[in-house]
């Protein structure tokens, strides 16, 4: 192991013991290069003296957290996903007399505000959307649900594409460069803190929607966290992935069947 | 692991170079391809039908946590970057793009250097821009083979120029000279 890659075990290990947010097991390529641009960004002439600002300096994490986690995000991202989730998933789970929905990596909330509204669209009023992140600035903004008015014009395509009964402007009010969510849209959302990495299951679901999160874990905390979401899961619950990522290489794989194989939605078998 | 990873960036002009390369390998090998290419994201799903075409390797996207085989190219799907772990794994991130690209050759050939250092094979085609150069001088740094098509080949002389003025890679080569030397590491089983 050469010094570099030495100071990133050493920090990783160092975020861990005194902040306990676990990346030991996020992908190396991604966590290099994610610390090398922070370590630019705060002029530290090395990763070991980013390390020491870390546990150091008061406040400085809060800082370092966007730079360690990739927050790319948008409302009805893919909406061939959520067309599917509209037209494969929903009308079964309407049946139950109430469900619970899990958001995992929720961001700055836009994939939870698309759910919402779909749900809203197919007068599906008795649920529960638990929505977490591991970045408590993330939950704050999602929890506001103010966005750029200039990401508007792609989200209103990707609502179309997505089946969207009417428009995406009736769900936000728009002011100056910046656009208002419905308020009631998050009425039956928890906005919470939670750690796919060292958190453990909390409620058992119906859905649970988690999406470009994984393609940060390495294989063995992608293989945890689909034993994590197994767990988290009611027999026939349905598990949607990010469009590039898979549960073909986890242990619990064959305790699921393929819903939609392109935008990789599963169901836990009965 | 013994295998031999190969990184491939090409961009503009890339698709006929990469099926000159790709239609000579011969198997049985050790030989796994990884390839970064810039094309809209439209063309990706004909991507993997035009490479595998005359192909003896199986010619796939890129999943995330896949566990690298032999004979076997894989493609980084449209708009994710393409990274390969120091385990064999590939690993995708939505991450901004570097030099506008996504998926960008610098990324893979930097994830490639500090996977495998000297073990890494990387190899830059013709292209219009500027990606790519960089993660070839990393690639040098950490040990590992550098080869760069010769710009006066290539159709679009652009990026193998952008590499050579960073630093000299090991080979600047002729496309049916890279095939020559891709054949040379097919696996000291099979020579």
């Amino acid at each position: 192991m050469d010094t570099n890659d030495t100071e990133i075990e050493l920090l990783i290990q160092a975020i861990y013991f005194k902040y306990q947010y676990d990346f030991r097991d996020y992908s190396r390529s991604s966590i290099r290069r994610r610390l090398e641009l922070a370590r630019i960004r705060f002029n530290c002439d090395s990763i070991s003296m980013l390390q020491h600002k870390i546990l150091n300096e008061e406040n400085f994490f809060s800082q370092m957290i966007p730079y360690l986690t990739v927050n790319t995000t948008e409302m009805f991202r893919d909406p061939l996903y959520f067309k599917s989730i509209r037209e494969n998933v929903l009308p079964y789970l309407q049946t139950y007399p109430s469900l619970k929905i899990w958001v995992a990596g929720c961001s700055t909330g836009e994939e939870v505000y698309s759910l919402a509204i779909i749900l809203r669209e197919m007068e599906i009023k008795k649920y529960l959307i638990y929505a977490t992140d591991i970045n408590p600035h993330n939950l704050e903004r999602a929890q506001k649900g103010i966005y750029d008015l200039a990401t508007m014009q792609t989200a209103s395509k990707n609502y179309q594409k997505a089946g969207g009964k009417s428009s995406l402007s009736d769900y936000f009010v728009a002011a100056y460069d910046s656009v208002q969510m419905d308020k009631s849209l998050i009425k039956n959302v928890i906005f919470s803190d939670h750690s796919l990495a060292t958190d453990s299951v909390f409620s058992e679901n119906h859905l649970i929607s988690c999406r470009n999160v994984l393609i940060y874990f390495n294989r063995e905390l992608q293989n945890r966290t689909f034993n994590l979401f197994h767990e988290s899961l009611v027999r026939g619950g349905f598990l949607g992935l990010g469009t590039k990522e898979t549960i073909q290489f986890a242990d619990v794989h064959q305790h699921f069947s393929i819903i939609d194989l392109s935008h990789k939605i599963y169901q836990k078998r009965s | 692991m013994d295998l031999e990873v190969i990184c491939i960036g090409a961009s503009a002009g890339g698709i006929s170079a990469l099926q000159y390369l790709l239609r000579n390998l011969k198997t049985p090998s050790e030989i796994v391809v990884l390839i970064v290419t810039h094309l809209p994201a439209d063309n990706k799903s004909l991507l993997i039908e035009v490479l595998q075409d005359q192909c003896s390797f199986k010619v796939k996207e890129a999943e995330s946590g896949e566990l690298i085989k032999r004979e076997t190219v894989y493609v980084a799907p449209p708009d994710y970057h393409l990274n390969i772990e120091k385990d064999y794994t590939l690993s995708l991130s939505s991450e901004e793009k570097v030099n506008f690209s996504r998926p960008s050759i610098d990324m893979l050939m930097e994830s490639a250097a500090h996977a495998l250092h000297s073990k890494a094979i990387a190899i830059l085609l013709t292209g219009a821009n500027n990606d790519g150069a960089q993660g070839m001088k990393e690639v040098y740094l950490q040990g590992g083979k550098t080869i760069v098509q010769d710009p006066t080949e290539a159709e679009f002389p652009t990026m193998p120029n952008s590499c050579l003025e960073l630093f000299n890679p090991d080979k600047i080569a002729t496309l049916e000279s890279i095939s020559n030397m891709i054949e040379s590491f097919r696996g000291h089983n099979y020579v």
